[in-house]
């Protein structure tokens, strides 16, 4: 689905011209690790170190966020999001949301 | 016992205000939204550069909580792990007011578009969810162009 | 370059499930994962407790006698027999069963007695067991005063309180340990289910040894049921039909049908003389 999207955090695309700005685009998913994790967590914070089940939930949060928000952008009938920015933010105890935005735009080639 | 009664009033109350709530809100969204589409805002920094604009920052933020049910659906996948759908209405109204209102500020300005728009989302504490979201960016407002407030433009100049 | 602002459509970012589905789905989850974790940690516990040996029961009996002597306060186990009749009647009752239910001489049970209108006797830790008087005034013959004590005795000897006391500690601990205790209503509600059915099993296993010791007693079991009816009338006064659902103990006409069940399998009489209580006992309960 994303492939044929252009995503970037640039303000441009070199070499092409933006022909349209459509809308404001954005996904956002909110998630939260089971009990379990949340223990194993607890645990491994004594020590410090990567959280590797935190790590997955958020990317696989934020694989979604990104998909939620190309699909936007799809909807609108852009080929590009540009300046895309994420934000993470913890809405409750123990849940994350994961939030991304960008500019839909109409990209065409630079005559 | 009793506990259990009051836990079971929550649940209802919650359900059915939070219910009632979300509806509301979304159809004046919706409303709104339609109306205010004629102004665009875009998250890219720079502005077309072959026209003078007036450079204001607009922002609209809103404090939006979830009710008693839906934070206790969410505290369940808590011990599951899993998408928290409950919440995503929640974070999905809040962000659209928002922008709303920002708009509704650039409008009242008589701007044409918003431009390097960003968002803020915290979590304001609360034993029921309770997040603010803060849209801001910078409104650009044709100078050559008749203003509804016109008494402002030649301040600003 | 153009601008524009097209509204992306709805339902993108909140594919919504109906809330209520969800709730539903996830409480059935929540329920039947803190019902079997709850259970596993119980028995587990419950099986550690009863592996403790009976000396260590008499040690903690006995340090929370000396601490709260020192705090100032009255020791839990200060409540004795003061009238001597009545002291001396109970004792000899209690010295049958014991000695019908072979309790050994290592696990030594002390009487108590509590002015008090409750209709209740419970068993407590190093073999403390204690009866209040509005249960004992209502007791209609000696058989099932019996009947009474030998099922508070066999929670002691089959180490009840410690299987309790074991299972209730796994289940704090494990509960706390998720960060779950009584913050979730839900949870609260399935744990009190969990340990509600552990201790009716203990309920069950205690009626079953008492009542085999008030058969080897008396050479029949009649008038045993009658403590349970007498439970069944003074529950039927006081609660409503949902307490007994949570009640700790099993539900009074089971109660009766089993003792009935287990006396037709055995072969043990269910009709024979009761053996009536001392002419005075109802003026020594004052």
């Amino acid at each position: 689905m994303s492939e044929k999207m252009i995503i970037s955090n640039l303000e441009y695309y070199p070499g092409m011209k933006i022909e349209q700005h459509i809308s404001l685009v954005q996904g956002s998913s909110v998630r939260s690790k089971h009990a379990g994790r949340d223990f194993m967590a607890g645990i491994k914070s004594i020590f410090g170190g990567e959280l590797l089940g935190y790590t997955e939930l958020l990317h696989e949060s934020r694989e979604e966020a990104v998909d939620r928000m190309v699909r936007q952008a799809q909807e609108v009938g852009a080929n590009a999001v540009l300046n895309v920015r994420f934000s993470t933010s913890s809405i409750a105890a123990g849940a994350a949301e994961i939030f991304v935005y960008g500019s839909a735009v109409m990209l065409v080639e630079e005559v | 016992m009793s506990n259990l009664i009051i836990f079971a009033v929550l649940m209802v109350l919650g359900y059915g205000f939070g219910q009632y709530n979300e509806q509301r809100h979304y159809k004046s969204i919706k409303k709104r939204e339609a109306l205010l589409s004629t102004l665009p805002a875009v998250a890219t920094k720079y502005p077309p550069g072959d026209e003078r604009h007036r450079q204001t920052m607009v922002m609209g933020s809103v404090v939006v909580a979830s009710d008693y049910f839906k934070s206790f659906v969410a505290s369940l996948v808590n011990v599951f792990g899993g998408r928290v759908r409950s919440f995503e209405p929640l974070l999905d109204r809040g962000r659209r007011e928002a922008m709303l209102r920002l708009k509704q500020e650039a409008s009242e300005q008589g701007a044409s578009m918003v431009f390097n728009i960003k968002y803020e989302t915290s979590r304001i504490g609360g034993k029921v969810p309770t997040i603010e979201v803060l849209a801001y960016g910078t409104a650009l407002t044709p100078l050559h162009s008749p203003s509804t407030h016109g008494e402002q433009l030649s301040q600003q100049v | 370059m153009q601008y524009q602002d097209r509204i992306p459509p709805d339902g993108i970012n909140t594919p919504g499930r109906h809330p209520l589905r969800e709730f539903l789905r996830l409480s059935v989850m929540a329920l039947l994962a803190i019902i079997t974790l709850g259970f596993l940690l119980n028995s587990a516990g419950g099986t550690l407790g009863g592996l403790i040996p009976f000396k260590y029961e008499l040690w903690l009996a006995d340090r929370i006698d000396s601490a709260s002597v020192d705090a100032g306060q009255e020791s839990p186990f200060a409540q004795t027999i003061t009238h001597p009749e009545l002291q001396e009647y109970l004792q000899s009752v209690a010295d049958r069963v014991a000695s019908a239910m072979e309790l050994e001489a290592s696990m030594p049970i002390t009487l108590h007695y509590s002015d008090d209108d409750l209709v209740n006797a419970y068993a407590t830790i190093g073999g403390h067991v204690y009866f209040f008087r509005g249960l004992l005034s209502l007791l209609p013959h000696e058989n099932a005063l019996s009947m009474l004590m030998a099922h508070e005795f066999s929670h002691v000897s089959l180490r009840h309180t410690a299987k309790g006391i074991g299972g209730g500690l796994a289940l704090a601990a494990g509960t706390s340990l998720l960060g779950m205790s009584q913050k979730n209503q839900l949870f609260g509600l399935a744990t009190t289910l969990t340990s509600t059915r552990f201790s009716r099993n203990m309920e069950t296993q205690a009626d079953r040894s008492a009542l085999a010791a008030v058969n080897r007693m008396y050479g029949h079991v009649a008038g045993a049921s009658a403590l349970f009816i007498l439970f069944m009338q003074q529950r039927d006064e006081e609660e409503g039909q949902f307490d007994k659902f949570l009640s700790t103990h099993p539900l009074d006409e089971q109660r009766i049908q089993r003792i009935e069940d287990l006396a037709l399998e055995r072969q043990w009489l269910l009709e024979g003389e009761t053996t009536p209580l001392p002419d005075k006992y109802s003026s020594w309960l004052r």
